[in-house]
């Protein structure tokens, strides 16, 4: 089986969608209406650098997989069976099965967005090279109580993030762990961690207005790992800002459902992740 | 002359040349018709720039010369040669200034030439241009080795610099020539040969157009008795012919000239300064010396060349000579072409000769174009020039019975048909090459029609355009457009000097307009002088001035525009070189180099009492079903919490709820324990299954105690790491150490230490301590021990505690003084004199991993030792059938994965040894007992054994499936096991065991390895058999061969690589020693990783740990002078920053602004600037990241650097995550 990835926020890069933009003119038009401002400049051109604004970049990593996913499935239809997405893909994943639509979904985004990017003064970490295992003792160790796991990535590969200031303690020890790296990541607040309760219930609120179908693909959850009920929608998409992305569940779920290939849009930023869990 | 000939012709029609006060023809001109010679004292300037640079040579050489003053030799030397536009060429200022000046000079003087010719910008790009250039590296300093002499981690940045074929290729690739680009190398001919090469490229259509050039500068022309090659005059004057020559002086600059097949040329309206007939290039054959000049053969070379020519010989009225001017080559010169025109004509005196060194020195490579040059301005400026420097006739030569004559004052050239000339050029190896040019006689050119002309002129930077109208308009006022067609001239610098970014035009009618447009132009301006201004000249200019490409109406005519002499281009040098630091002695030095030792010993020494623990203690134990282990532990735990979970008999089901004390070996059960010390918050585990008593009799016991004990702790481990425990992991055994030789235990379970210590590099959470003890060890010693912070492998014997010391072992060099044991130096051979009295004549000798590359160089060594040996060599995949092995070989390593190890076995054969490979899994026992029972029933006696297989371990325990732990176990483990049990009954004088440095101190990953490997340790040391000599050899990685190599893993870390000679010798030595245990290896107190020594938890003996102490402080002192030197050299850059219409920057903009300045040298840079437009590549990025890292103190590495790309991006994710990056390691 085939398994189509859609990455989340930190993948968008100045010129990325080059191209689709024309090839899909009434949806560009659409989302530009959607978004009150035109999702071409901010992704090809972006003088202002908006890109590196959680608000900007969400509905535009978002847009931008949605044409790519698109574009893929009309070339070769019925080449996927099973679709994930990390994170903010997760959306992705679930308008290109068709359990949501991709204007109502722009919409929950970008509200997604600005929701997020309301809780600052905090940031993320990706500790590279060491178990999960190891990061989630060494976190234990620094006593810190505002620092907490936010991506199971790959079996080396573990995201923390929480305040800033503690962040940066914790970063230090997780340095000194053998064969560590630690790496910056560019987003503005401590995602995936409790500090995003806050959002939580307006995000609730938001999601249960839209209208969630069954789909014709299966799609696995970020969450979970397992599949995706659209009957779970509201609860699974408002935790998903507030607890860890299981990345490695995830992806185990879907080996175990049978998939052997996995495709991403947008970029080469997953499946390194997913070669990289056992 | 037929048209054949005429179709061969090939026009030339640029030059450029750049000599000492030459910058155009009519400079050089000057210095050839007056018989000017150059020579002069080494500019003042250069040689203070040099002197520091030679003493420091002088210093640094084996025999240092210590004189301090630097004399330079007289020659014909360029006024500088750092200047340098590197704007014009697409580099960055420090590209530039990395680069070797000779192909900054080529390029400038190619580059002019090409104007000359009309072609550039536009009109040449992808074009079929071809770029030769005559080059060779000279002996003595390269700008190279000057460049990394000052700065080794430069060299990477002057590659493409100072790689001779750039000097071509940089021309095609900035100017886009797609026709053949190279240079031609054979020495002193080389510029000539390139021409001739040109020439017949042109010829068979591999380039339509083409460009040669050479350039030579003379690096340091210091005075010093092995810099002379015995051609150079004494007193930089040449003086070709004449009797006192001796030799020719240094000479510097360069020369190009633009070819184009003839008849092209005509068409294309090129102006042409000379056409070259014919050529021909051969070479001196077998002469006494390779340097030794022949008269015959140049004799052959001019024939060749006038038939290639097609002229009559006796039409040539003057030969640009090769003319080295030395006693021996001129007479032979002279002797060549007497013989030549003497082949055609006996008329005496009627050509005239000269050499261009005379004048401007020996230019080497590329004098060849120089003379060419010289030889087309005779035939142009129909003038016999004089011969420099020429007063008295070498008495060797008889010039009045000849054909030829030296003309000593400059006079006009008198002839009934076109001029015709020779330029000969042979180089030191004895590739010699002469063309033969005409004059061209250029056809009236047809007026053209009146009316305004675009006139263009561009530049790279804004000074240079300016400068090129003060020179446009001091050649008009000197007449340099007198009887030249206006629109000739325009069209000329619309096609070649139009391609520049700052730019100006003039519409102009003629001459006199264009002087006062030239006068009152601006840049990126049109002055409109024209009378009847044309709408579509405005139109084009503006265009063009916006950046676009040129594109002027078609003339009002149908005549094609020719391209006339006008200025060539004024670049905007600045100071391109890296200057040599003033204080080199203060940073120089040569400390005397202090040897180590390779060899080191692992032994247990007493340590002192076992400190008390700072926090409370709650142990739990896993023991054994006996209970020898519980009852010790009880009595030892006295006041401290103990909890003992006894593994369940096997006859017991899996433990019930009901059942909490007892736990089984399977995954789930342990995974129960590790939640239980979670639960419970246990500070010490402790795994106490290494019980038994005696080593194991059989495999099947063996094989019990392993999965019992070793997999057992393997599985705790990976349970305790999954399950995120920290605390501290005890492996508590029974005598499984031997503490001293022939100590009986149950030495199987020793591989649970080499386990251990990887679980606390890999897990640092879980400290490990081994505690080995024997029955008569009191419970208070023991208590004492378990609860002790201090961790690493201790052995209690009764009263006694000690501890796993790592030491020095100088001795095992001096214990056999017939042979070179264990000397270091890389060129030891290890085939002593006298055979090893170890191998018996006749004997027979196994090796397991017989056809690795370890197992070979040991099998290699005792062939050699002995030529009467029997070597089975056990191999896990054997090798091919004998009759296949022609095959195999033919195929070659590359192509045959067993070729390598059948042309070893074959040597082997070649030096007398009798082989025999057997193919047999070291892994398992049941093959391996068979195997070794065969061989003894064979062989009666194996006389030693070297065990040299093995598999590495490549996982971390928490990533490790149980089968593949044990793959890597069996061989080394089990294989050793069987090879001990299988000749109990018979035992042979030697076992040699290859051990690793991993069971001392492994890396992560190493579990399975690092057990197996201290096994093999704990085995020779229990040995108690005195005819049997049980050996185990620690290795560190081999540098040349093996396990390290084939990982990639090989090279200095810890320890030095061995050298294959090294570890023979070692292996010898050892072999020798009667020692049980050599941990071979030279600990790498000059690398960065020395300080990972004190990071195990094995003691360091005193003299170990003061050199560890030494050298941390010494790299730790390396690495701030590193970062501190960084610092220093970028906040000294001033870099001027722009892109903000403010003008506001934030510090840490402004420093990585000056951080990239730094590494490309730019004046100004933009915050926009993209890292890759700047010049970056991937390899400097790493470079550039670490010089911000250094400079902000915050984590940046290439990553980073490839992802942000500019000083806005690059600052703006530093100062919004800045406190994050912050750099933690430190």
């Amino acid at each position: 089986m085939h398994c189509l990835l859609f990455p989340g926020q930190g993948v968008q890069r100045r010129g990325m969608g080059a191209g689709l933009f024309e090839e899909f003119g009434e949806l560009t038009a659409a989302a530009n209406a959607v978004l009150g401002y035109s999702v071409e400049e901010l992704c090809l051109r972006d003088e202002q650098r908006r890109l590196r604004d959680t608000r900007y970049a969400q509905p535009a990593v978002f847009f931008v997989n949605a044409l790519l996913g698109r574009k893929l499935l009309a070339e070769r239809p019925g080449a996927y069976d099973r679709l994930a997405g990390h994170s903010l893909g997760e959306y992705n994943a679930l308008v290109l099965a068709g359990c949501l639509d991709l204007l109502d979904a722009l919409v929950l985004v970008r509200r997604r967005a600005e929701l997020m990017a309301q809780v600052t003064g905090g940031g993320m970490a990706a500790v590279v090279g060491v178990p999960g295992v190891l990061v989630e003792r060494a976190l234990r160790e620094t006593q810190l109580s505002k620092v907490y796991i936010a991506n199971r990535n790959a079996d080396l590969q573990t995201t923390i993030a929480g305040d800033s200031a503690e962040l940066l303690v914790a970063t230090k020890a997780m340095a000194t762990l053998p064969g560590a790296r630690v790496v910056r990541v560019n987003v503005s607040g401590p995602f995936h961690t409790p500090l995003m309760e806050p959002v939580e219930a307006a995000l609730a609120e938001l999601l249960r207005g839209c209208a969630f179908t069954a789909g014709q693909l299966p799609v696995h959850s970020s969450v979970t790992g397992e599949l995706f009920d659209p009957a779970d929608a509201v609860d699974l998409l408002s935790r998903q800002v507030s607890t860890p992305v299981e990345w490695i569940r995830t992806v185990r779920g879907l080996r175990a459902a049978g998939v052997s290939r996995f495709d991403e849009v947008n970029g080469r930023t997953l499946l390194p992740l997913t070669e990289g869990i056992r | 002359m037929s048209a054949a000939h005429a179709s061969t012709d090939i026009a030339v029609i640029g030059i450029g040349i750049d000599l000492p006060g030459a910058r155009d023809l009519a400079a050089y001109w000057r210095i050839i018709s007056s018989g000017s010679s150059l020579t002069r004292p080494f500019p003042a300037d250069r040689g203070r720039r040099l002197a520091e640079y030679v003493r420091f040579a002088r210093a640094t050489t084996v025999e240092p010369v210590t004189d301090p003053e630097v004399d330079y030799y007289d020659g014909c030397y360029l006024d500088e040669v750092d200047g340098f536009d590197y704007a014009v060429f697409g580099m960055n200022p420090k590209q530039a200034a990395t680069t070797d000046p000779h192909q900054r000079l080529a390029l400038r003087t190619m580059y002019r030439a090409l104007e000359d010719a009309g072609h550039t910008g536009e009109r040449a790009r992808g074009s079929r241009t071809g770029v030769f250039v005559g080059f060779a590296t000279n002996p003595g300093s390269t700008y190279l080795d000057y460049v990394c002499r000052i700065d080794p981690a430069l060299a990477q940045l002057a590659l493409t610099g100072n790689i001779p074929t750039m000097m071509a290729n940089r021309l095609s690739h900035v100017l886009d020539l797609r026709g053949p680009s190279l240079v031609v190398d054979t020495a002193c001919s080389a510029s000539l040969v390139a021409v001739h090469q040109a020439k017949n490229a042109l010829l068979v259509g591999d380039c339509d157009l083409a460009v040669v050039g050479g350039a030579r500068i003379v690096f340091a022309p210091v005075k010093h008795p092995h810099t002379r090659i015995g051609i150079e005059a004494a007193d930089g004057i040449t003086r070709t012919f004449d009797e006192s020559a001796d030799g020719a002086g240094f000479g510097e600059g360069a020369g190009a000239v633009v070819l184009k097949r003839l008849a092209e040329a005509e068409a294309d309206g090129d102006r042409i300064h000379a056409v070259i007939k014919g050529s021909a290039v051969n070479h001196d054959g077998r002469t006494e010396g390779i340097t030794n000049p022949d008269s015959d053969s140049q004799a052959e070379l001019l024939l060749a060349a006038w038939r290639d020519a097609g002229v009559d010989p006796r039409s040539i009225g003057y030969i640009e000579a090769h003319g080295t001017a030395t006693s021996v080559g001129d007479p032979v010169e002279y002797e060549g072409l007497r013989r030549a025109f003497a082949r055609h004509t006996a008329d005496p005196q009627f050509c005239a000769v000269g050499a261009v060194k005379a004048n401007i020195g020996h230019l080497f490579e590329s004098s060849g174009v120089v003379g060419l040059i010289k030889a087309a301005l005779t035939v142009k400026y129909r003038t016999i020039p004089p011969l420099a420097n020429f007063k008295v006739a070498n008495p060797k030569i008889d010039f009045a019975a000849g054909p030829l004559y030296v003309p000593t004052s400059a006079r006009p050239w008198a002839a009934a048909g076109p001029r015709r000339s020779g330029v000969s050029a042979f180089g030191l190896g004895g590739t010699n090459a002469h063309v033969v040019l005409e004059e061209y006689l250029a056809p009236a050119v047809p007026p053209a029609a009146p009316g305004p002309q675009l006139f263009t002129l561009s530049a790279a930077t804004p000074a240079s355009l300016s400068r090129l109208v003060l020179r446009y308009l001091a050649f008009i006022d000197q007449g340099g457009l007198a009887g030249v067609e206006f629109a000739d001239a325009c069209h000329t610098v619309r096609v070649s000097r139009a391609g520049h970014r700052h730019r100006l035009a003039v519409i102009a009618d003629g001459v006199a307009q264009l002087r006062a447009g030239l006068a009152e132009s601006a840049e990126g301006t049109l002055t409109d002088r024209g009378a009847r201004a044309d709408a579509e000249l405005v139109t084009a200019a503006t265009s063009w001035l916006a950046g676009g490409p040129l594109d002027p109406p078609p003339g009002a005519d149908s005549r094609t525009p020719r391209i006339v002499d006008l200025p060539g281009y004024e670049y905007d040098d600045t100071s391109c070189w890296v200057d040599f630091p003033p204080d080199w002695r203060a940073k120089l030095s040569v400390a005397p180099v202090e040897r180590h030792p390779v060899t080191h010993a692992v032994e247990f020494r007493p340590a002192p009492e076992p400190a008390a623990p700072t926090t409370p203690v709650r142990m739990l134990a896993l023991v054994g079903p006996d209970g020898a282990a519980h009852t010790a532990l009880t009595a030892a735990a006295g006041a401290h919490e103990l909890r003992v979970l006894r593994l369940a008999d096997q006859a017991a089901q899996a433990p019930s709820a009901a059942d909490p004390d007892r736990f089984t070996l399977d995954a789930e059960s342990l995974d129960r324990v590790a939640q239980l010390v979670l639960d419970h918050e246990y500070t010490h585990v402790v795994h106490a299954l290494c019980f038994e008593r005696g080593p194991a009799e059989d495999v099947a016991e063996l094989d019990r105690r392993v999965r019992a004990n070793l997999y057992s702790l393997f599985q705790l481990a990976k349970s305790l790491m999954t399950h995120g425990v920290k605390a501290t992991l005890v492996v508590l055994s029974r005598q499984a150490l031997p503490t001293e030789q022939g100590e009986a235990c149950a030495v199987e379970n020793s591989a649970a230490v080499g386990l251990a210590k990887v679980v606390t590099r890999e897990y640092p959470y879980l400290g490990t301590m081994v505690v080995d003890i024997d029955d008569a060890v009191p419970a208070t010693a023991l208590g004492g021990q378990l609860v002790s912070p201090q961790l690493g492998v201790f052995a209690l014997r009764g009263d006694r505690r000690l501890r796993e010391v790592f030491a020095e072992l100088p001795e095992l060099a001096r214990t056999d003084a017939g042979r070179t044991g264990v000397e270091r130096t890389d060129a030891d051979e290890p085939t002593g004199t006298a055979p090893p009295g170890y191998l018996k004549p006749g004997g027979v000798y196994l090796v397991t991993g017989g056809t690795g590359a370890l197992g070979l160089a040991v099998a290699r060594f005792f062939a050699e030792s002995r030529t009467d040996l029997t070597l089975v060599l056990l191999s896990r995949s054997g090798l091919p059938p004998r009759e296949e092995w022609p095959i195999v070989l033919a195929a070659g390593p590359d192509r045959h994965p067993m070729a390598a190890r059948v042309r070893a076995v074959e040597e082997l054969l070649a030096l007398g040894a009798t082989v025999e490979v057997r193919r047999t899994d070291t892994g398992d026992p049941t093959a391996l007992a068979a195997t070794m029972a065969e061989l003894l029933a064979r062989y009666g006696r194996i006389d030693g054994i070297v065990h040299a297989a093995g598999l590495p371990g490549e996982s971390s325990l928490l990533f490790r499936e149980p089968a593949d732990f044990e793959a890597v176990v069996r061989p080394k483990l089990h294989g050793a096991f069987v090879l001990d049990q299988a000749t109990r009954g018979n035992r042979p004088d030697f076992i040699v065991h290859f051990s690793s440095v991993a069971a001392v101190f492994p890396a992560p990953g190493q579990g399975d390895y690092a057990a197996a490997n201290y096994y093999l340790d704990a085995l020779a040391g229990a040995n108690a058999d005195e005819h049997c000599h049980v050996l185990a050899l620690d290795w560190v990685a081999w540098k040349e061969i093996g396990m390290a190599v084939d990982y990639g893993t090989s090279g200095d870390t810890m320890f030095k690589g061995l050298r294959t000679t090294t570890a023979l010798s070692i292996m010898d030595a050892a072999l020798r020693s009667g020692r049980s245990r050599v941990f071979a290896g030279e600990t790498n107190y000059g690398g960065e990783l020395v300080h990972l020594l004190g990071s195990y938890d094995v003691a360091l003996a005193p003299e170990v740990e003061a050199k560890v102490r030494t050298a941390v402080a010494a790299a730790e002192g390396r690495l701030r002078q590193a970062a501190e030197r960084i610092k220093r050299t970028v906040d000294a850059v001033t870099v001027e920053l722009t892109g903000r219409p403010d003008g506001a920057y934030s510090p840490v903009e402004r420093t990585v602004a000056r951080c990239l300045a730094q590494a490309f040298g730019y004046p100004a840079l933009d915050l926009e600037d993209d890292f890759f437009d700047l010049g970056g590549d991937s390899i400097m990025a790493a470079s550039v990241a670490g010089t911000i890292s250094a400079c902000l103190d915050v984590r940046f590495d290439v990553a980073d650097l490839l992802a942000d790309r500019t000083i806005a991006e690059i600052a703006y994710h530093i100062e919004s995550s800045g406190d994050l990056l912050a750099d933690a390691g430190a």
